[in-house]
């Protein structure tokens, strides 16, 4: 009895993480701007890495505009930089601020060198312009970071 | 095993495991995080001529400030997305050396203009009489909750009585902005 085994290939995996550290503007004025950068430059890090030898590519989204009960905060006053890239690849408008959107909005193309475990970092800012005639109150929103192979 | 003479003859099945090639599923993940702000609420009145000045004024005679135009602005803000009212006192118009005061329905005030889309009794035109209570000069409404400035423009007349009493009266008015009908 002849036996054989192929190895099975290892599993492919992407991997995705982020300092947890959430993006609390505070207490602002109507009319008011601020941006969230820590350190001078950036507000947090995401970090991410592939196996599976594919090209990948980070995106940002935000899954409902910053609201409090019935009020919103208009989409395109609430935006997103990329402040720091640490990875070969291609980043969209780095050190320009971008509204969020509702669709993902891709950040940031993977090189070719960068699907064999590779940790890619990249650091963001953000920035929320209170409009003049907003209602008080206290906003929410939750902003999603997502690492995929579909463009 | 089938077993002829001098020969033997040994079967062996071979069999060879082949495990499929792994599929690859397009891989995703994603990881989120919160956002807040807490927007800060605004809530106040000002006043942009604070002194009104009827010079000389004759017993029996009505005299109008702002005739034309307008004499003073109230702007009121509030962006706590609830109704707001402007009210006004008259705490007094006492005689400077005489133990005299004039009604306070004698000083009167009118709302020409506003840039709001709230109400007000004194809008049909006619010229409202103050009270030593507060009397209501305008209710705030639609977008006028939302943080956008209201400017209310008022004229104001003052009817000396034929027995008024020759004199400097002197008096005030206090605007009070509230949510309390």
């Amino acid at each position: 009895m002849l036996a054989a085994l192929v190895a099975a290939p290892a599993e492919a995996a992407l991997e995705l993480s982020t300092d947890h550290r959430a993006l609390a503007f505070g207490l602002m004025k109507p009319g008011e701007e601020k941006v969230l950068a820590q350190s001078g430059t950036s507000h947090n890090e995401i970090t991410c890495s592939s196996t599976n030898g594919n090209a990948w590519y980070l995106k940002i989204s935000v899954l409902a505009p910053l609201t409090a009960g019935g009020e919103e905060i208009p989409l395109e006053r609430f935006q997103w930089q990329v402040s720091r890239v640490d990875g070969a690849g291609s980043v969209v408008s780095q050190s320009h601020f971008r509204p969020f959107s509702l669709f993902p909005d891709t950040v940031y193309l993977s090189a070719p060198g960068e699907a064999n475990g590779a940790r890619v970092r990249l650091q963001f800012r953000y920035s929320l312009q209170v409009p003049e005639t907003q209602t008080a109150g206290s906003y929410h929103t939750t902003i999603r970071f997502t690492l995929t192979e579909v463009l | 095993m089938c077993f002829r003479g001098d020969r033997v003859a040994v079967g062996m099945a071979v069999g060879l495991a082949l495990l499929p090639a792994r599929l690859h599923a397009l891989e995703e993940r994603f990881e989120d995080l919160s956002a807040s702000v807490e927007v800060a609420g605004v809530f106040g009145v000002d006043v942009s001529q604070a002194f009104l000045t009827f010079q000389s004024v004759s017993p029996g005679q009505t005299v109008i400030l702002g005739e034309g135009h307008f004499y003073n602005q109230v702007t009121c803000r509030s962006n706590y997305g609830r109704p707001w009212h402007l009210k006004a006192e008259l705490v007094s118009l006492k005689h400077t050396a005489a133990d005299r005061t004039l009604p306070p329905a004698a000083l009167k005030w009118r709302l020409v203009d506003s840039t709001g889309v709230g109400q007000s009794p004194g809008a049909a035109g006619a010229f409202q009489p103050f009270s030593a209570d507060p009397v209501l000069i305008y209710t705030g409404a639609g977008e006028d909750l939302r943080g956008r400035a209201v400017g209310l423009q008022f004229q104001y007349s003052l009817d000396a009585p034929p027995s008024t009493l020759a004199g400097t009266y002197v008096g005030q008015i206090i605007f009070t902005m509230t949510e309390t009908p």
